[in-house]
């Protein structure tokens, strides 16, 4: 591709809560097409830098540009850049009031401006594909939370987005659920999106992602690839928390 | 006094009576339905007076007594050279009070909703009015659904304050009073007649709000 | 995760960017300048209809006028405590009569229940003050006014304490039964002791009903705040004056209760039940 222009680009990005330092420079460029995998210690800022991406948390200083243009700061212009980004959370967020099919259409319904029919084919198609198209006319609360959260995947897959946000999208899942959520992920992945993961699953991050970046204290502390970071970490930080995660 | 006796001299005052209740119930509510809605908007507003005044409105009206405010609205005022008719008096306590409760219990629905829903509406793309519209505002309703049914009960009773004021015609709560300070060995029968019709449409509300409460209700 | 706990207003709003600080500034001024043209307002009419004339309020820097009130105050201290007494014992018999398996016992209490819900108090005063004398029954003005409120607060206790009953898990009962103890003193021993727990805060918010019940006190003559200001302002002349302080008082003092119940609430995480939630089910 010739135009070399990064999807998500993050520049010196600064961010206090009260005292606390939650993020500290920050720099971050996630190019079309690639899986970065944000890891580290819970409170360490990888879940408040995914939300900074689409302006669910502000920056206190610093710049995040979406393909090169800086992230707007409110109205129709931030609405309209965040339905071009999906973002896809740890409680699944389904809306409580509408079917599992109008959860999907809402977006294109009423952003898109997608005539009805289109936009509930296009759900369908979407809903078969994460494997719970006959849960369509039931409610969020009558489904699993694996299959919640396939549902939120195929909300945000059905505004068409150029990159999709992770917030720990398995946390929240028994352990016998985790796995129908992480398949469609590396599904999406092996499709070509941009996407950015904060998690917890080691495997789907040495098996999915093309670039693994380590945070804690706010800072990014080492990145690279998979087999670098799992295989040989730099930074004592890094061999210290692969040690506790593979502690037990 | 037996039944039959009580209709005959009175049945017609009965039935202005069940009149007066239910339109002063029904035009209070509708008014408190506005004003809670307005109340609640203020309250959920970014601007911090109007948070402040709409705060201070709920607390005050949830907190005063029903008589107390009637008393104010009706002997006070006009000392303020605020002179209402005795009806409208009634009224006024009556919607002050009810849209205090109301607007209490749209922001229970609000609360409900969670942080969650709210973020992952804006991140698929939708305005703050969209947002509002098809998101916060559909779900605050369905969740008032029982609330307001118990609120409109409960302004139905309010109304009973009329019998602290000269109303003609009286609603049902005054024409007791009426009666049985004018007929002495009315016995209980009057009593009787007004209980049962507020008692009987409590029910009946009460019936249908819970009709439309299920069928409308957000399973979480 | 986000590290502050938001309130559901505040997330309504996302952070505001400069456009919408604007507006937020300019809009807080405005609602500002409106709302001091309507405290003003307030005052002229008060000050054009010679209401803050000091003939008006100095009786209130007496200490004989306060004292007075404060009797009042007793007097409705001592209708609403001994009608919240009986409300709670009325509220937890028609409560176990309408949990009980009995069908006409059960039937029966719904109906009382839902009739003391579903009647005005001040008719129930009317009930009480002119209805039993017809039938030669003499009543203090203090029971006159007590029992009707008692009877109007005991149909939501009794709903109040089934929604406590129902929060009880049902693997207490469970438990309880299978070491042996009877389905009474299940009921007794176990759920209840809990189910009481779960509805203090319920049952501190529904004082506030009383409280405001206890002002038609006026209607039967009994000495209550309400009652004593009605005094007051024969002896001062001074109606908008004296209505407008118990007014406030009444509205600190149902504040206060409240408050109360909201903080055992939040201490404890249990809901607040009232006539106004929801039904237990």
């Amino acid at each position: 591709m010739a135009n070399n222009t990064p999807v998500i680009e993050l520049k010196h990005v600064d961010k206090h809560y009260g005292s606390l330092h939650v993020l500290r420079d920050i720099n971050l460029a996630v190019h079309k097409g690639e899986v970065l995998v944000l890891i580290g210690p819970s409170g360490s800022g990888k879940s408040t830098l995914c939300r900074t991406i689409n302006r669910l948390e502000t920056i206190d200083s610093g710049q995040i540009l979406i393909e090169g243009e800086p992230l707007p700061q409110e109205g129709k212009e931030l609405a309209q850049m965040r339905a071009e980004i999906g973002m896809v959370f740890q409680s699944f967020n389904l809306f409580a009031h509408k079917t599992i099919l109008q959860n999907v259409t809402l977006g294109p319904i009423e952003v898109l401006k997608t005539p009805k029919d289109v936009a509930e084919r296009e759900a369908m198609e979407l809903l078969r594909r994460v494997g719970v198209a006959e849960q369509a006319a039931k409610v969020p609360a009558q489904l699993s939370g694996g299959q919640q959260q396939r549902v939120a995947i195929a909300r945000s897959l059905a505004m068409h987005p150029k990159a999709m946000l992770f917030d720990e999208p398995t946390s929240a899942l028994d352990p016998e659920m985790i796995n129908e959520v992480l398949e469609v992920m590396v599904e999406l992945a092996r499709e070509g999106m941009t996407m950015v993961v904060v998690t917890h699953e080691m495997n789907f991050a040495r098996r999915v992602s093309n670039r693994v970046v380590f945070m804690a204290d706010g800072q990014i502390v080492e990145e690279g690839t998979p087999s670098e970071f799992f295989d040989h970490p730099q930074t004592a930080r890094a061999k210290d928390f692969l040690d506790s995660i593979r502690g037990h | 006094m037996g039944f039959a006796e009580v209709f005959e001299e009175y049945g017609a005052n009965y039935a202005k009576a069940i009149f007066e209740t239910l339109s002063m119930t029904a035009i209070c509510f509708a008014l408190a339905m506005v004003l809670s809605i307005l109340i609640t908007v203020m309250r959920v507003s970014p601007i911090k007076p109007l948070r402040v005044v709409g705060d201070l409105y709920v607390q005050v009206f949830r907190n005063i007594p029903g008589v107390a405010l009637l008393i104010v609205v009706a002997y006070a005022l006009p000392n303020l050279k605020v002179v209402l008719p005795w009806k409208t008096c009634v009224e006024v306590t009556v919607v002050l009070l009810a849209s205090a409760f109301g607007s209490e219990n749209f922001m229970t629905g609000i609360n409900a909703i969670g942080v969650g829903q709210i973020e992952a509406a804006r991140s698929i793309g939708l305005t703050f009015g969209q947002t509002m519209s098809k998101v916060v505002i559909p779900q605050a309703l369905r969740s008032a659904v029982l609330p307001m049914t118990n609120l409109l009960i409960a302004t139905m009773l309010t109304t009973a304050l009329g019998s602290q004021v000269p109303l003609n015609p009286q609603e049902l709560t005054g024409l007791v009073s009426y009666i049985t300070t004018r007929s002495t060995g009315a016995g209980i029968i009057p009593f009787v007649i007004s209980a049962l019709c507020y008692a009987g449409t409590a029910f009946l509300l009460g019936i249908v709000g819970n009709r439309i409460d299920k069928k409308v209700r957000v399973l979480r | 995760m986000s590290a502050h706990t938001v309130s559901m207003r505040d997330a309504l709003y996302e952070a505001p960017g400069p456009k919408t600080r604007r507006l937020t500034i300019v809009g807080t001024i405005l609602s500002l300048v409106l709302v001091g043209i309507g405290l003003a307002l307030v005052v002229r009419q008060f000050y054009v209809s010679g209401q803050l004339d000091a003939k008006y309020w100095v009786f209130f820097t007496q200490l004989h006028t306060w004292r007075y009130l404060f009797d009042g105050f007793l007097g409705t201290i001592r209708v609403a405590a001994m009608a919240g007494a009986i409300s709670l014992l009325l509220g937890v018999l028609l409560m176990l009569g309408r949990i009980s398996n009995v069908r006409p016992l059960s039937a029966v209490c719904r109906v009382i229940i839902d009739f003391f819900r579903g009647v005005p108090s001040l008719l129930l005063i009317y009930f009480f003050y002119l209805v039993i004398p017809q039938y030669g029954i003499r009543l203090s003005a203090f029971w006159m006014i007590t029992l009707p409120v008692a009877l109007a607060a005991s149909g939501v206790l009794a709903e109040v304490f089934r929604a406590g009953v129902n929060a009880v898990p049902k693997g207490q009962t469970e438990a309880a039964l299978s070491i042996g103890l009877t389905p009474g003193k299940t009921m007794v021993k176990i759920v209840l002791p809990q189910a009481l727990r779960i509805v203090v805060p319920s049952l501190i918010s529904q004082l506030v009903v009383v409280v405001k019940d206890t002002t038609v006190a006026y209607v039967v003559s009994y000495p209550d705040l309400m009652q004593n200001a009605r005094v007051l302002i024969t002896t001062h002349d001074a109606v908008v004056s004296v209505y407008l302080v118990v007014a406030v008082l009444y509205i600190l003092v149902n504040y206060a209760i409240n408050q109360l119940s909201i903080t055992m609430a939040r201490r404890s995480g249990n809901p607040i039940v009232s006539r106004t939630t929801e039904n237990p089910t």
